[in-house]
C-alpha cells in the first residue's frame, strides 16, 4: 500500500552526498538549486544540509568534505547515501589532481561502492575553464567501467546544468 | 580613587583600569630609579607623579574631568613616543601583566606613604625646588577650588532653571540639531587632513588677526602648518622650522592645487554670506570624502605619523564622550588657551630640539589646522603630540628644559595673561562667527552659546593642563596598552549610541513594549543629558560624525567582512594586525555573528585564519568538557555551513582547548582527538536538529559511539563522555550567540502579513516609536485616529498597525515600509497637528508620509534617531558608490590598456557591439585603430551597459566634463554665486555629494529655513 501511494505521490527519497575542493561552488550549487523553496529562517548550527524537491524525487543533499582525518566519521553517511555529487572548478587547474584524488578515496571507500557519481564541471563560465570531456580525463573517470557516473557542465551562479543533472541522478536512480 | 567620568559603567571602568595600569608602571619606575638607563623614563614618569599628586590633593573637591583627560593624554604620550621605546619594551610585559591583576582586584591602588613622600621630594627636586613648586602647586590648586566652585554654581543654577527653560530649549534643540550637522560636516573637513584645511585655517588666522594685535606667534603657528604641509608633499626633507608659510608658494599637486584655490576664493570672498560658505565647506568636506586616498597621504607617510593621527581620533572620542556641559566648556577653554601658547613654545622647543628631523612630527602638525571652537581641540591634541615629542626626543630631556616650560607657563607671567584674553577673545570669534550663521539659518538669531561666559575666570587651570599635558606626555605606556584602549573608545559610542537600539521614546510616554516581551529589549536606556545645549553640542558632533563612520564600517561588515574590516582599519578603528581584529570580532557589539563566521571561515584569505587563530586565543575554554567548551566557541559566531569552512574552525578550537585543558587532554593518545570529537559533535548537532533531517534517520546514541570508534590512535575515548556529549546536545542544541540580528528577527516575528524581509545581517532596530499617521494636514481628524507603529531600523523605516494584542504577545499588521537612503525629514505644525513629521523624498520630493507625533519629546527623539539613520544609510550610499566609481575607473584604465598596447584589440571590443549604431560609426573599417586611441575613453562608455552609464559618466569626470548628473543637481536650481565654482574643479565632488549633502545648498535664497531643501511644494515645516 505504502509503495503503491509513494509511487502516485512520488515520495521517492535520495540521499546525496555533495563534495569537492574548497571554493568548488559547493554551497552555491546547493543554495542555487534551493533557490525559491522554503528556507528555514533560523539555519541550525552545523553543516549544510538541503533538501530539495524536485520532479516528486526528495534529494537531501549533504555537503561533506574535509581532510583524510575526518573522513572517516562521514562513514555513518555513507552507507545510506545513494549518489555522490561531486564539484570541480574547472577554472582550477592547479588543484585538478587535487580533486582526482579526493574523489577516488570516497569512491573507492566500501561503503560508497553502490552510490551514483555526478561531477558537476562547475565555473563554465570563466574563461579558459576545462571542458566536460577535461575534466573526465583529468578526473581519471575515463578507464572507470564498473560505475556509474555521468559529468555535467555547470554554472552555478546562473544554475545553469544544475537541474539537468539532478535530472540525471533522479533517472540513474536504481531503487 | 578620584575618577568621575560622566559616561557609562564601561567607559569608566576602562579609564579606571588604565590608570590603574599606570600606577602599577609608575611603581615599577620607581623601584627601578637611579638606574642611568632608565633615568629618562623615570623622571618623565614623575612629571606624571606630580600632577597626580596635585589633582590626589584637590581631589578633596573631587576632580572630574582631569583624571580621564591625563590617562588619554597619558596613552597618547605613549603612543607618539619612540625615542625610548626599547627601554620601555622591557616593562611593557610587566605592566600588562599588573594591568591583568589590577583588572581582578577591585581595590584602588595606592602607593605607600613613603613612597609618596619621596615621589613629592623626587617632583618638587624637579620642578626647581620646594618653594617654587609649592607656589605653582598652590595656585593651580586655588585656581581649581575657584573652578570647582563656580561649577557647583552653574549646576544648581541649570537645575533651577532648568524647568523654565526646558521648552525654549528644546525648540533651541531642534533647531540645534540642524546647526549642529553643519558643524559636524565642518569639523570633519577640519579635521580630515588636507590642503584645503591649511588654507582654511590660514584664513581663519588672518580672521583672528584683524580682530586682535598681529602677532609673530600666529606667523609661527603658520610655519607649523606651512611645515606640515610642505612635508606632507615632499615625504621627504628636513626643514627649518621657521620657515614661513606662504600658501601660494607652496607646491602642491595640481588637483590639491585647484582645490585649495577654490577654497580660498570661497572663503575670501566677503561678500558670500556665511551660510554658503559653510555649505561650501560642506562640499569642500564630501569631495574630501570621497577620496580617502587623500586623506591617507598622510597617514601613508610614515608609520608613526599614523599612529599619530589614531591618538587623534581617539583623542577627539573621547573628547566627544564627556557629557558633561561644563567638562565641555571647561577642557575648550583650556584648549584653546594652549593652542595660543603653542605658538609661543614652538620655536623655542623646535630650534632646541631639531624636530623638524623626526618623521613624526610631521603629525603635530597635522592637526594644528582647524578653524572651529570644536576641532580647537585638537589643537591641544596636537599640542600634546608635540610636547610629548620635545620631552621625548630629549632623552637629552634635561631638568632645565622642564623648567623652561614651567617659567613658561607660570601663573605671574604677563604674556599668559594676554594669551588668555586673546584666547578668549578668539573663543568669541569663533561663537560670533557660528552665531552669525546660525542667525542666517534660522532666520531669528536665537540664543548664542555661551561658553566665553561659562569660561572659567581662573586661567591656572589652563596652565595646569598645560603642565599635564607636558607631564604624563612623557610617560609612555606600552604601545599595546592603547589598542584595547582604543577599542574600547569603538564601544563607548557603539554602546552608547546606537548599537543597543535606543528607544526614541521617553520613559514617560507610554509604549507599547514589544510583545509584551522585555527580550526585545527596546531599551529605556536615558541619553545622559536631555538638555539641548550648545556647549554640549558643538564638542558633540565630531564625536557623532566618527560614531556614524564607525557605524558604516560595522554595516559594511556585516554585508561584506572583509571590506568592513578595511573600512575600520583605513579609519583607523582597528589595526590591521590580525590579533587586533581578533579581539575586535569578539568584544565589539554591532557585528553580525554570521558575519564574524563567515569572516574567519575564509579559507582562501591567510590574514583571515590568522585572525582565526587570535580569535580561539581569546577565548578561555580552561575546565569544561569538550561539547561545552565547544559550545561556548561557537557562540562567538555563526559556523558557516561548509564542512571545510567547519573543519577549519574547530582545528582552531581543538588547539585552543588543548592549550587549555592539558590535564583533560593528557588522557589521549593523539591530540587530534579533541579535533575530530568536535567535528563529531557538530555532525551531530546537524543530525539532530536539522529541521531537513528525517526523525528515523537521525542518530542514535549507538550511532554516535559507534561512528567514533577508534578515533585515539585505534583505541575509543570514554563511552561515558561521549553518550554525556550525546546527551547534551541532543538537550539542547547549539546556537549561535546573540546579536543585533537576534533583535530584528524577533521584530520580525511580531510583524504579520506581506512584508519585505526583514532579518538582514547588516540591519540593526534604532528605535520604535508609536506615531499617527496623518492623511491631510489641513483637515482635522479625531485624536488617536491611525495609530501606527513605527519602528525604524537603520536601513529601513517600519510602519505597521496593531494587529492583535493577546496576552502572549503583540502582532503587528505591516503596513509600508520606506528605505531611508535619501530621505528627508521635515517638521511641521499645523493647527490640528502640532507635532508633525513628514518624510520626503529628497530626489522628487514625494512625500513618503506624514505623521504626528503624541508630544514633541517623542517627536524630537523620533527625529534625532531617524536623522542619524539617515545620514547613516546615506553615507553607505555614499560609499557604495565610490567603490563603483573606483571600480568602473580602474576598469576603464584596464581597457585603456588595452587600447594602447593592442590595436587589434580595440577593434575586437568595438566590433563586438555593432547594435550600437555609435560604435558602428566609429568601429568602421575606414578607421585605423591609432586613431581611435583617443576616444578610447569614450568608447569604453558608450560600450557599457545601460544600467551602468552612470557610472561611467563619473568615470568621465577625470576629464573635467561636467556630467549629467552634476547639471541635473543644479539644473532646478537658480544660478548662484557657487554654481560655477561648484562645476569647474569640483565636478566630482558635486557627483558625488549624497542627497543629504546636496540639500545643503540653498536653492531658495529668500526662504530662510534652515538646510533649504528648496522643496516649495512643501511650504511649512522645517527640515531636520
Amino acid at each position: 500500500m505504502g509503495g503503491f501511494l509513494s509511487k502516485i505521490f512520488g515520495n521517492k527519497e535520495m540521499r546525496i552526498l555533495m563534495l569537492g575542493l574548497d571554493a568548488a561552488g559547493k554551497t552555491t550549487v546547493l543554495y542555487k538549486i534551493k533557490l525559491g523553496q522554503n528556507v528555514t529562517t533560523i539555519p541550525t548550527v552545523g553543516f549544510n544540509v538541503e533538501t530539495v524537491t524536485y520532479k516528486n524525487v526528495k534529494f537531501s543533499v549533504w555537503d561533506v568534505g574535509g581532510q583524510d582525518k575526518i573522513r572517516p566519521l562521514w562513514r555513518h553517511y555513507y552507507a545510506g547515501s545513494q549518489g555522490l555529487i561531486f564539484v570541480v572548478d574547472c577554472a582550477d587547474r592547479d588543484r585538478v589532481d587535487e580533486a582526482r584524488q579526493e574523489l577516488h578515496k570516497i569512491i573507492n571507500d566500501r561503503e560508497m561502492k553502490e552510490a551514483i557519481i555526478l561531477v558537476f564541471a562547475n565555473k563554465q563560465d570563466l574563461p579558459d575553464a576545462m571542458k566536460p570531456h577535461e575534466v573526465q580525463e583529468k578526473l581519471g573517470l575515463t578507464r572507470m567501467r564498473d560505475r556509474n557516473w555521468y559529468v555535467q557542465p555547470a554554472c552555478a551562479t546562473t544554475g545553469e546544468g544544475l537541474f539537468e543533472g539532478f535530472t540525471w541522478l533522479m533517472s540513474n536512480n536504481k531503487s | 580613587m578620584y575618577i568621575c567620568v560622566t559616561g557609562n559603567n564601561g567607559f569608566k571602568a576602562q579609564l579606571e583600569e588604565t590608570i590603574r595600569a599606570r600606577f602599577e608602571a609608575k611603581e615599577e619606575a620607581l623601584s627601578e630609579y637611579g638606574r642611568v638607563t632608565l633615568k629618562c623614563v623615570t623622571t618623565s614618569r614623575n612629571g606624571d607623579d606630580l600632577l597626580r599628586q596635585k589633582s590626589r590633593s584637590r581631589s578633596v573637591g573631587g576632580s572630574p574631568l582631569e583624571s580621564p583627560r591625563t590617562s588619554k593624554l597619558v596613552n597618547q604620550g605613549g603612543n607618539i613616543t619612540q625615542g625610548n621605546r626599547c627601554q620601555r619594551q622591557r616593562s611593557l610585559r610587566r605592566t600588562e601583566d599588573e594591568v591583568k591583576k589590577s583588572r581582578s582586584q577591585s581595590v584602588a591602588y595606592e602607593l605607600s606613604q613613603d613612597l609618596q613622600e619621596k615621589q613629592v621630594e623626587m617632583l618638587e627636586r624637579k620642578y626647581g625646588g620646594s618653594i617654587r613648586s609649592r607656589r605653582a602647586a598652590k595656585t593651580i590648586q586655588r585656581a581649581f577650588r575657584q573652578y570647582c566652585m563656580n561649577r557647583n554654581f552653574e549646576k544648581l543654577r541649570i537645575a533651577v532653571g532648568e524647568r523654565r527653560l526646558s521648552k525654549r530649549l528644546s525648540e533651541l534643540g531642534r533647531s540645534n540639531t540642524i546647526w549642529t550637522d553643519r558643524i559636524s560636516a565642518d569639523s570633519h573637513y577640519n579635521s580630515s587632513m588636507g590642503a584645503t584645511l591649511i588654507q582654511n585655517n590660514g584664513d581663519i588666522q588672518r580672521h583672528t588677526d584683524t580682530n586682535q594685535e598681529p602677532g609673530g606667534k600666529y606667523i609661527s603657528n603658520y610655519d607649523a602648518t606651512g611645515y606640515r604641509e610642505h612635508q606632507k608633499m615632499k615625504h621627504q626633507m628636513s626643514l627649518d622650522p621657521n620657515m614661513k608659510f606662504d600658501p601660494n608658494r607652496v607646491k602642491l599637486p595640481r588637483k590639491d592645487r585647484k582645490r585649495l584655490e577654490r577654497c580660498t576664493e570661497v572663503l575670501d570672498q566677503p561678500d558670500i554670506p556665511q551660510e554658503e560658505k559653510s555649505h561650501l565647506k560642506d562640499e569642500t568636506n564630501n569631495n574630501r570624502n570621497s577620496y580617502p586616498e587623500m586623506n591617507d597621504s598622510s597617514n601613508s607617510e610614515s608609520p608613526q605619523n599614523s599612529v599619530d593621527l589614531h591618538s587623534f581620533h581617539f583623542e577627539t572620542l573621547l573628547e566627544g564622550k564627556e557629557t558633561d556641559i561644563l567638562v565641555d566648556s571647561f577642557q575648550s577653554d583650556g584648549a584653546i588657551h594652549s593652542v595660543h601658547s603653542e605658538p609661543m613654545l614652538h620655536p623655542d622647543l623646535a630650534s632646541n630640539l631639531g624636530i623638524s628631523q623626526k618623521p613624526s612630527t610631521s603629525s603635530l602638525y597635522s592637526n594644528t589646522s582647524t578653524d572651529t571652537y570644536d576641532s580647537a581641540k585638537s589643537r591641544s591634541a596636537s599640542y600634546e603630540n608635540f610636547r610629548t615629542n620635545y620631552s621625548d626626543s630629549g632623552s637629552l630631556g634635561s631638568q632645565g628644559d622642564i623648567q623652561i616650560k614651567v617659567e613658561q607657563l607660570s601663573p605671574d607671567g604677563i604674556r599668559t595673561q594676554e594669551q588668555k584674553q586673546m584666547a578668549d577673545q578668539t573663543l568669541k570669534y569663533y561663537m560670533n562667527q557660528e552665531v552669525k550663521m546660525r542667525g542666517k539659518n534660522e532666520g531669528s538669531a536665537k540664543k548664542p552659546p555661551v561658553v566665553p561666559a561659562r569660561a572659567p575666570e581662573a586661567s591656572p587651570i589652563w596652565k595646569r593642563k598645560c603642565a599635564t599635558n607636558g607631564g604624563p606626555g612623557a610617560v609612555t605606556p606600552p604601545q599595546k596598552t592603547l589598542e584595547p584602549k582604543r577599542m574600547s573608545n569603538i564601544s563607548e559610542m557603539s554602546e552608547a549610541d546606537s548599537l543597543d537600539g535606543r528607544c526614541s521614546s521617553s520613559p514617560s510616554s507610554e509604549n507599547v513594549s514589544l510583545g509584551g516581551d522585555s527580550n526585545v529589549g527596546y531599551q529605556k536606556r536615558m541619553r545622559l543629558s536631555m538638555t539641548p545645549d550648545h556647549q554640549h553640542v558643538m564638542p558633540k558632533t565630531a564625536d557623532k560624525h566618527r560614531k556614524r563612520t564607525y557605524r558604516i564600517g560595522l554595516n559594511l561588515f556585516n554585508k561584506k567582512p572583509e571590506k568592513g574590516v578595511k573600512f575600520l582599519c583605513e579609519y583607523g578603528f582597528i589595526d590591521e594586525s590580525p590579533h587586533v581584529v581578533a579581539r575586535f570580532l569578539i568584544t565589539r557589539k554591532g557585528l553580525s555573528k554570521q558575519m564574524i563566521g563567515e569572516y574567519l571561515g575564509n579559507l582562501q584569505n591567510e590574514f583571515n585564519m590568522e585572525v582565526l587563530h587570535y580569535f580561539a586565543q581569546e577565548i578561555d575554554l580552561a575546565g569544561l568538557q569538550v561539547d561545552m567548551a565547544l559550545r561556548k566557541y561557537q557562540a562567538c559566531f555563526r559556523m558557516p555551513g561548509e564542512a571545510q569552512k567547519i573543519e577549519r574552525l574547530m582545528e582552531a578550537f581543538a588547539s585552543r582547548y588543548c592549550v587549555c585543558n592539558p590535564d583533560q587532554v593528557k588522557n589521549f593518545k593523539n591530540l587530534d582527538v579533541v579535533f575530530l570529537l568536535a567535528f563529531a559533535i557538530i555532525m551531530l548537532n546537524t543530525d539532530l536538529h536539522n529541521s531537513n533531517i528525517k526523525a528515523e534517520r537521525r542518530m542514535k546514541v549507538e550511532d554516535f559511539i559507534k561512528n567514533l570508534r577508534g578515533i585515539d590512535d585505534g583505541d575509543d575515548v570514554d563511552r561515558d563522555m561521549l553518550v554525556g556529549i550525546y546527551e547534551r546536545i541532543s538537550h539542547s542544541e547549539l546556537r549561535p550567540g546573540v546579536d543585533h540580528v537576534t533583535q530584528v528577527m524577533k521584530v520580525e516575528q511580531t510583524i504579520v502579513g506581506k512584508r519585505p524581509q526583514l532579518a538582514l545581517s547588516h540591519r540593526r532596530l534604532v528605535c520604535y516609536c508609536r506615531l499617527y499617521e496623518v492623511h491631510d494636514p489641513q483637515k482635522k481628524e479625531k485624536v488617536g485616529l491611525h495609530q501606527r507603529e513605527v519602528f525604524l531600523f537603520n536601513d529601513i523605516i517600519f510602519v505597521t498597525k496593531i494587529f492583535s494584542k493577546k496576552k502572549t504577545g503583540i502582532t503587528y499588521a505591516f503596513k509600508q515600509s520606506f528605505s531611508l537612503c535619501g530621505m528627508q525629514v521635515f517638521l511641521f505644525e499645523t493647527p490640528h497637528y502640532q507635532y508633525g513629521v513628514r518624510l520626503n523624498n529628497s530626489l522628487d520630493g514625494k512625500v513618503f508620509m506624514t505623521f504626528n507625533a503624541r508630544n514633541d519629546h517623542d517627536r524630537q527623539k523620533f527625529v534625532e534617531d531617524l536623522k542619524e539613520a539617515i545620514l547613516e544609510s546615506n553615507g553607505m550610499e555614499q560609499y557604495r558608490i565610490e567603490e563603483e566609481l573606483q571600480r568602473h575607473r580602474a576598469k576603464n584604465n584596464t581597457i585603456d590598456r588595452h587600447y594602447a598596447n593592442d590595436d587589434s584589440r580595440v577593434l575586437m571590443y568595438e566590433l563586438s557591439k555593432p547594435s550600437d549604431p555609435t560604435l558602428n560609426r566609429l568601429s568602421a573599417p575606414e578607421c585605423g585603430g591609432l586613431k581611435k586611441l583617443p576616444l578610447s575613453n569614450s568608447l569604453t562608455d558608450l560600450c557599457e551597459a545601460p544600467g551602468m552609464r552612470r557610472g561611467s559618466s563619473g568615470g568621465s569626470l577625470d576629464s573635467g566634463v561636467a556630467s549629467g548628473s552634476s547639471g541635473g543637481v543644479n539644473s532646478s536650481g537658480e544660478s548662484l554665486g557657487t554654481q560655477n565654482l561648484q562645476r569647474s574643479p569640483a565636478s566630482r565632488a558635486v557627483y558625488l555629494t549624497p542627497p543629504e549633502n546636496r540639500g545643503v545648498r540653498p536653492r531658495h535664497p529668500k526662504t530662510s529655513a534652515v538646510y533649504l531643501q528648496g522643496r516649495s511644494s512643501v511650504p511649512e515645516g522645517t527640515e531636520v
